[in-house]
């Protein structure tokens, strides 16, 4: 057991890109408990989309042991957060474990809306925070300016900062320093019943799941009943122990302040879920630590294998992404237009950005997925009230006395030149106008009220192409609120195509049904006959492009003796026949399907 | 003895035409003197191995290209000469054709070809309006086409080909009314029409991606195609291939040979051959035909071994080209199944739609089935399990 005293539990914070996990690494080199060998650039990114995205998905641990100027040994329990706002509530919890929080601001930026929607969170829990200003080696750097920013815009003092570059290590020793003389200790009694917070787990098929957690009271060793207070699932713990870099170290027992893993034979990571209370089941505390929720999923849509013989691949792959992933929902739907496949449920759109990429590098699937879909509330005439996340089972508009749409509260921070260009893009949006801060002469934070399906498709390409790359986004779900909403039926030659519908605003029914035909109509070959493409609400046609008929199809030309030429070119022919999907007598390309989910903003 | 039809290739033109992505440019003299040292040298060789294998025999010549009108006369003389050398006779159809573009014919030229045995000569004809023809980049008028083929006739030729194009850019139904009668008029043998087709890597390719080129649509296209079959059928020429017309007894022996899996053996940079059930090409590397011609196993690329399934394959998709189409007792007689047993399903839809035809126990493409032969053919390769 490791006095209190000599343990720091602490998190980074920052906007992406700003050099958190450039920072994990070098502290974690310079606590000396790797050498550089086993020095894996990035140590706490462990996944290679992560690293290509430059941001940390899922949260991890690590700890080092670090020597202070006064010779003393300290623990540092480092915790990584995931940068994005999907990850918002892992983000908390992983807050909820420590004590204080490194805050690093990028030298050249400053402060984005990432940075200040993390910076609250942090704030909530009652974090100290240091803030670090790093990249000061790049020329655009201005420290001093953006000291300024930290003290007008978090009100943190900044004088101290310290001013690093975690690339070339400058400077990082100091953090280390300021880490054990800032952020206070842990507290929490060893002897009280045993309360540990679940912030982050990882199935290992040998092991089972690997909780990882950090002890608020109490202790807990092998032989401890386990009970996960929300899950209300019991196990008896297998092994305890300290999570080095990119191994695990087992110990005796974690008491009260330590952070640390857990193992108990534990088959389903859904029965440990971020958040939740470990207690010992022979000596219970009275309550769950505060603030845990059951995750749900935001953004809904429906993933097809485009090879329909691989619908069982494509559910053992989701099975597998599952173990590790108590966020990722998926229940099986069936499609006439895609045949077999699922409905999944993620925790926004970055996060199904993610599983859809690792279904497809990681398990080798290709994948027709549909327009991505919010949880709509219906209230039907006769009283019932449902929640909608699948277009198909939106009831007979007869039946529909009011729908509500998720809304959320977002955050955009802006070059004061791209401000217009940006309000124009809420306003098209259906943003509701909240208000407008100067955080400097030349850059504005704009709140708006925007209804979450604006948002899932491509409204973060919009404003970054609005604004030239520099404005950020942060949002936060707010809740319902009543909405005129219809749901669009796209119709293939007179067949309704169930793939192609969703819901959407009426003020947008027309505007959007247009387009889609019209992309349609570039995608969808020509048959031997004319097919009408339609948009309608109900039996109202509200748009119609007709793919002409196909008057040839003929190679009368004279390629000699060069048959490979001609077969090779029907083998393509063939080929492309094969990615076809069935619509009624017409034959659809995958990618019709996927066209339409990109839909120009201009 | 098995019948071999003989292919020789010219690559060579005075420029380049704008639609053209076949393997041939513009050289100088002596590159073309090389050239023609070295493809004796790989008919010498050829022909050697073709007197020891045995078993074969010379069916027909047909010297294309490129321009191969673009040689010098003797040049011609001296290619076919080694021919009759290296394989000991002379093509037992007597059909020798030589592919012409009517820029560069002359009377001095056209005798050589006479006394070297060419007894067939196809005019790149393409068009009788010379606005269509500046545009396709050809580098002759009509009016000297018109003059080549009247020297031909006038040096004794009896088998004249024209070569026509459809689907031009700016071309309207009446430059194509007003170039089949002219070519009518002058009696011609044999007529190929061909479609336009905007080959990757051509002028043409680019400039209808930038939206330059204003071609006809597709339905203008085929009323172009469906009235040369209509006018080509009245003057009593016979639709013989999807493309090609002829008088009687005057179809062009050795593209049959293409389309009924009849051995051939290409000589020449990049052509092909299809020989002992392999497919392969020579290189398409001047110097390296250059110094290797006379080891044509050293320059043959690409070797493909033709399965039964896709020798099946093949002997429908080029079979059906022709107008007699396939003959179901040739098909078992060939691969010992009945045509039904391994294409029943695909040539009941075919038939369904309307693509296909069965008289007098041939498979034949129907008037429709023309229009969307590559569809029909697509339903004849065989998915790969069963191979």
């Amino acid at each position: 057991m490791t006095d209190q005293k000599y343990i720091r539990n602490f998190s980074i914070i920052a906007h992406i890109d700003h050099g958190k996990s450039t920072l994990a690494d070098r502290i974690i080199q310079k606590t000396g408990l790797l050498t550089e060998r086993e020095m894996q650039e990035q140590v706490l990114d462990n996944m290679d989309l992560e690293r290509e995205r430059g941001i940390t998905i899922k949260a991890q641990a690590v700890r080092l042991v670090y020597t202070a100027e006064d010779g003393q040994e300290y623990i540092f329990n480092l915790i990584d957060t995931p940068g994005h706002v999907d990850f918002n509530y892992e983000v908390s919890r992983s807050l909820a474990a420590c004590e204080g929080a490194v805050l690093v601001v990028d030298a050249a930026q400053g402060i984005e809306a990432q940075t200040l929607a993390n910076v609250y969170l942090a704030l909530e829990h009652n974090l100290e925070i240091l803030p670090v200003i790093n990249k000061i080696d790049l020329p655009a750097a201005h420290p001093d300016l953006v000291k300024q920013e930290i003290e007008d815009i978090i009100g943190l003092d900044a004088s101290e900062a310290p001013l690093i570059s975690a690339k070339t290590g400058l400077n990082v020793e100091e953090v280390l320093q300021k880490i054990v003389e800032l952020i206070p200790p842990p507290k929490g009694e060893y002897d009280a019943p045993l309360q540990a917070l679940i912030f982050d787990s990882l199935y290992d098929s040998y092991r089972g799941v690997i909780v990882f957690c950090r002890i608020m009271r109490g202790s807990i060793r092998k032989g401890t009943r386990a009970l996960m207070m929300a899950s209300g699932q019991e196990y008896e713990v297998v092994e305890v122990g300290y999570m080095g870099a990119g191994n695990f170290i087992p110990a005796e027992e974690l008491s009260a302040g330590e952070v640390g893993y857990f193992t108990a034979s534990i088959k389903d990571v859904s029965h440990t879920q971020v958040g939740d209370t470990v207690t010992d089941a022979q000596n219970p505390a009275k309550e769950a630590l505060p603030g845990y929720k059951k995750v749900q999923s935001m953004v809904f849509c429906g993933m097809y294998p485009a090879d329909g013989s691989r619908y069982q691949d494509l559910r053992d792959a989701l099975d597998k992404l599952k173990l590790n992933d108590a966020a990722l929902q998926f229940e099986a739907e069936t499609s006439t237009a895609l045949g077999f496949g699922f409905r999944c449920g993620f925790l926004g759109l970055l996060h199904m950005e993610i599983i859809q990429e690792r279904l497809e590098r990681e398990f080798n699937l290709d994948l027709v997925t549909t327009a991505p879909g919010v949880i709509y509330r219906i209230h039907k005439t006769n009283g019932e009230n449902l929640e909608l996340s699948n277009p198909a089972d939106m009831p007979d508009p007869a039946e529909i006395a009011s729908m509500e749409e998720p809304m959320v509260q977002a955050e955009i921070m802006v070059p004061t030149e791209y401000i217009g260009s940006i309000m124009e893009l809420c306003q098209n949006r259906r943003g509701e106008y909240q208000g407008m801060e100067y955080i400097e002469d030349t850059r504005a934070m704009l709140t708006y009220h925007l209804p979450l399906n604006e948002i899932i498709y491509d409204f973060f390409d919009a404003l970054k192409s609005r604004s030239r790359g520099y404005a950020s986004f942060d949002y936060d779900l707010i809740g319902y609120q009543k909405s005129e909403l219809v749901r669009l039926d796209i119709l293939i030659n007179k067949e309704p195509v169930d793939a192609l519908s969703f819901i959407v605003h009426e003020s947008k029914a027309y505007e959007r049904g247009r387009k889609i035909a019209e992309k349609l109509k570039d995608e969808i070959p020509r048959h031997l006959f004319e097919i009408p493409i339609q948009a309608a609400i109900g039996s109202k046609v509200i748009a119609r492009e007709t793919v002409k008929a196909m008057r040839k199809d003929v190679l009368a030309k004279c390629y000699g003796g060069d048959i490979s030429r001609k077969r090779k070119l029907l083998e393509k022919q063939k080929e492309g026949k094969k990615r076809m999907r069935q619509v009624g007598n017409v034959e659809v390309p995958q990618a019709a399907f996927m066209s339409v989910l990109k839909l120009d903003d201009e | 003895m098995k019948n071999l039809a003989l292919y020789l290739h010219v690559p060579f033109c005075l420029r380049k035409c704008r639609y053209c992505d076949f393997l041939s440019f513009s050289a100088d003299a002596s590159i073309k003197r090389d050239y023609v040292e070295a493809l004796k040298r790989e008919i010498e060789a050829r022909g050697r191995w073709f007197r020891e294998k045995g078993g074969y025999r010379l069916y027909s010549v047909f010297i294309g290209g490129g321009t191969p009108s673009i040689l010098e006369g003797g040049q011609v003389g001296e290619l076919l000469s080694s021919v009759w050398n290296a394989f000991g006779q002379k093509p037992m159809t007597n059909e020798v054709t030589l592919e012409a573009n009517p820029g560069t014919i002359t009377q001095e030229k056209i005798r050589c070809w006479k006394q070297a045995g060419v007894t067939r000569v196809s005019v790149g004809v393409q068009a009788a309006q010379n606005i269509l023809l500046k545009r396709l980049g050809r580098v002759h008028t009509w009016e000297e086409t018109l003059e080549g083929i009247q020297e031909l006739r006038c040096a004794g030729f009896r088998s004249i080909s024209a070569d026509l194009m459809m689907g031009l850019p700016g071309q309207s139904l009446e430059d194509w009314t007003d170039t089949l009668a002219k070519i009518l008029a002058m009696g011609v043998e044999h007529i190929s029409c061909y479609s336009l087709i905007l080959e990757e890597g051509t002028p043409f390719y680019r400039e209808e991606a930038a939206g330059k080129l204003s071609l006809p649509s597709d339905e203008e296209e085929r009323r172009m195609y469906h009235t040369a079959v209509r006018q080509l059928a009245a003057a009593g020429y016979r639709q013989y291939e999807i493309s090609n017309f002829a008088k009687p007894g005057y179809a062009c022996l050795h593209n049959l040979c293409y389309w009924d899996l009849t051995s051939y053996l290409g000589l020449g940079l990049g052509a092909s051959s299809y020989l002992e059930g392999t497919r392969f090409q020579n290189t398409n590397d001047m110097q390296n035909y250059l110094k290797n011609s006379q080891y044509p196993r050293s320059i043959q690329e690409n070797c493909t071994v033709v399965t039964q399934a896709r020798e099946m394959e093949e002997y429908m998709f080029l079979g059906l080209r022709r107008t007699d189409g396939v003959e179901a007792d040739s098909f078992r007689a060939r691969f010992g199944a009945g045509v039904e047993s391994v294409y029943g399903e695909a040539l009941a839809a075919l038939q369904r739609k309307g693509f296909l035809q069965f008289k007098e126990g041939r498979i034949c493409l129907t008037e429709l089935g023309r229009d969307f032969a590559n569809q029909v053919f697509v339903e004849f390769l065989l998915d790969p399990e069963t191979e």
